[in-house]
């Protein structure tokens, strides 16, 4: 066994030890679990959220990203912090309607809103299939870190399914309190690596970053700018603002949980205030990835170029150092990811109506999801491939919903948005597998048409006298008085 | 002064979508040894975070969660 693997396999174990000593006493309920009683002060919601934007992406994808497109790598770099600003003022919105309401997952929010608890059920049904794929995307994420590393496959199949049992471990013991204390570790981590990575690579291969960019200008200067091609100002634009209204509307099901663990709207507020700070630490990656550029072959697998120069450059032991932070970068967001996932499935898709039988499908999911995810990773790797390129785009459908769940008042009924949404997706479907060659970001094509149908349906609810659906939620809202914090929402569980 | 900060949000991300199409920005050029486009997102997107901090240290007596 080498050196890499063994730092690696340690690091992986010390990473779930830490979340399993999260735990702290008895978890009651779903909700406790998911979100942890609502009482996260701005430190560890710093940590929850963003541990969800340092994912494998950062560590592989960004250097992978940068090496392959040169400066069109840079759409990932603005995306969280314009999406961080408005959710300053919207997150405290959403906070404190599902604070009053009980809920604990988007399709909570979504049904509740529109009065319909079989529309919260196929919104959860989409969370699930769309985040398959990102879950996956973790694994192998992982994998394929410690293959590039070892240069072995076993060694990276060992590491997927060593890792992943840990993490279904600490993700059922301890919840998002879990989640939270493996961030503390994985950010730590995550910065000294990057920074030493950043440090040491750029002089051990061109003399530093000024003589790398340099190098890029002479040679390769169509890769210091966003120039026509694949990645192109289209793409750039489209693809920012995509994942803007993506992250600001909260398409992604498993940003819920971290968002409603804040213990205070102050807490919220200055969460997206200082996250955009941290955004920038996605810049690192990046200008290895330029490093790469100047230094590695074009035949290099893009994901593989920051683990290639780490190799060329570190001991094998610090190799294995780089390998348990990108391990972390995937088991951390995948724990995440998990708690979003088996919350949707056992408060909106399968309706129990005991707090036990909640709580017994919830765990059973957490492990089913991880097992067909690690299943499909090791045996058909490329099967849940296509469906990722669907996530972001299909989850962007969303955002019509839940940018008018925002309001108060029910201005447009359920009809008008399930059509929209069956449109939107329609057309992400057909643009993503059909002969679409555009470079103008799918997800925002397919908006298009979504919310045309929503304003037309829209319209037509109001020649018939607004929406028909159920009361208007203001309305409702006066008509019960607030709960009080972590109570539960009508029609949940009784305790068994 | 909040008003001047949502002014400034919007220029920002205004400045941020608009960085293919900034002639002076997106081109082969370094700044401080850096790409110019890296530069200027990075600076943009440094602002952010002040100018957030500002609308919190600002905000007014009327905030719900202060009046509870």
């Amino acid at each position: 066994m080498s050196t890499t693997l063994v730092v690696t396999l340690v690091g992986i174990l010390v990473i779930a030890g830490v979340g399993l000593l999260g735990r702290r006493g008895a978890i009651t309920d779903v909700s406790d679990w998911a979100v942890g009683g609502r009482r996260f002060g701005s430190w560890t919601m710093w940590f929850l959220q963003a541990g969800e934007v340092f994912t494998t992406f950062t560590f592989l994808g960004m250097a992978g990203l940068a090496f392959a497109g040169g400066a069109a790598a840079l759409y990932a770099l603005p995306y969280v912090p314009l999406a961080y600003a408005g959710l300053y003022f919207l997150g405290p919105v959403v906070w404190r309607r599902a604070r009053e309401q009980g809920h604990v997952t988007q399709a909570d929010f979504l049904a509740e809103h529109f009065g319909s608890r079989a529309f919260g059920g196929l919104v959860a049904v989409l969370g699930v299939v769309f985040l398959l794929p990102y879950l996956q995307l973790q694994i192998t994420g992982l994998g394929l870190a410690v293959q590039l590393a070892t240069g072995e496959k076993a060694s990276g199949t060992l590491s997927m399914v060593v890792a992943f049992v840990l993490v279904v471990a600490f993700v059922l013991w301890a919840g998002i309190r879990g989640v939270a204390t493996t961030s503390y570790l994985k950010d730590a981590l995550m910065l000294v690596v990057l920074i030493v990575l950043l440090a040491v690579i750029p002089a051990a291969v061109n003399g530093g970053i000024g003589p790398t960019f340099e190098s890029v200008l002479a040679h390769a200067p169509r890769m210091l700018t966003i120039h026509a091609g694949e990645y192109d100002a289209g793409y750039f634009i489209s693809s920012t603002v995509a994942s803007t209204l993506g992250v600001l509307f909260l398409t992604l099901p498993h940003s819920w949980p971290a968002l409603l663990s804040a213990g205070s709207e102050r807490a919220v507020r200055r969460n997206y205030a200082y996250l955009p700070i941290y955004s920038l630490a996605l810049a690192i990656p990046m200008v290895i990835g330029f490093v790469a550029l100047t230094a590695l072959p074009p035949s290099t697998s893009s994901n593989g170029a920051l683990l290639v120069l780490a190799g060329q450059v570190f001991p094998s032991w610090f190799v294995g150092v780089v390998v348990v932070a990108t391990a972390a970068t995937a088991m951390v967001p995948a724990a995440g990811i998990l708690i979003g996932m088996s919350t949707l499935v056992a408060r909106n898709v399968v309706r129990t109506t005991t707090v036990r039988g909640q709580t017994v499908t919830n765990q059973l999911s957490v492990v089913g999801l991880t097992a067909l995810a690690l299943v499909l990773a090791i045996v058909r790797p490329d099967l849940l491939a296509n469906l990722l390129l669907l996530t972001y785009s299909g989850l962007d459908q969303l955002v019509p919903a839940l940018a008018l769940a925002l309001f108060a008042r029910r201005w447009v009924g359920l009809r008008p948005i399930l059509a929209g949404l069956v449109v939107g997706e329609v057309v992400v479907v057909v643009l993503t597998f059909g002969p679409y060659a555009g470079t103008v970001n799918e997800g925002l094509v397919a908006l298009v048409p979504n919310l045309v149908v929503v304003a037309l349906g829209a319209l037509l609810e109001r020649r018939r006298g607004g929406p028909r659906e159920g009361t208007p939620r203001a309305d409702r809202a006066t008509e019960s008085s607030p709960r009080p914090a972590g109570s539960v929402a009508r029609g949940e569980p009784s305790v068994d | 002064m909040t008003l001047v900060c949502y002014v400034v949000l919007v220029l920002i991300a205004v400045g941020l979508l608009a960085s293919p199409l900034l002639g002076f920005v997106n081109r082969p050029a370094l700044w401080f040894g850096l790409p110019s486009i890296m530069v200027w997102m990075g600076v943009l997107v440094l602002l952010i975070t002040p100018v957030l901090a500002i609308v919190e240290t600002t905000r007014g007596p009327d905030d719900e969660e202060e009046r509870r």
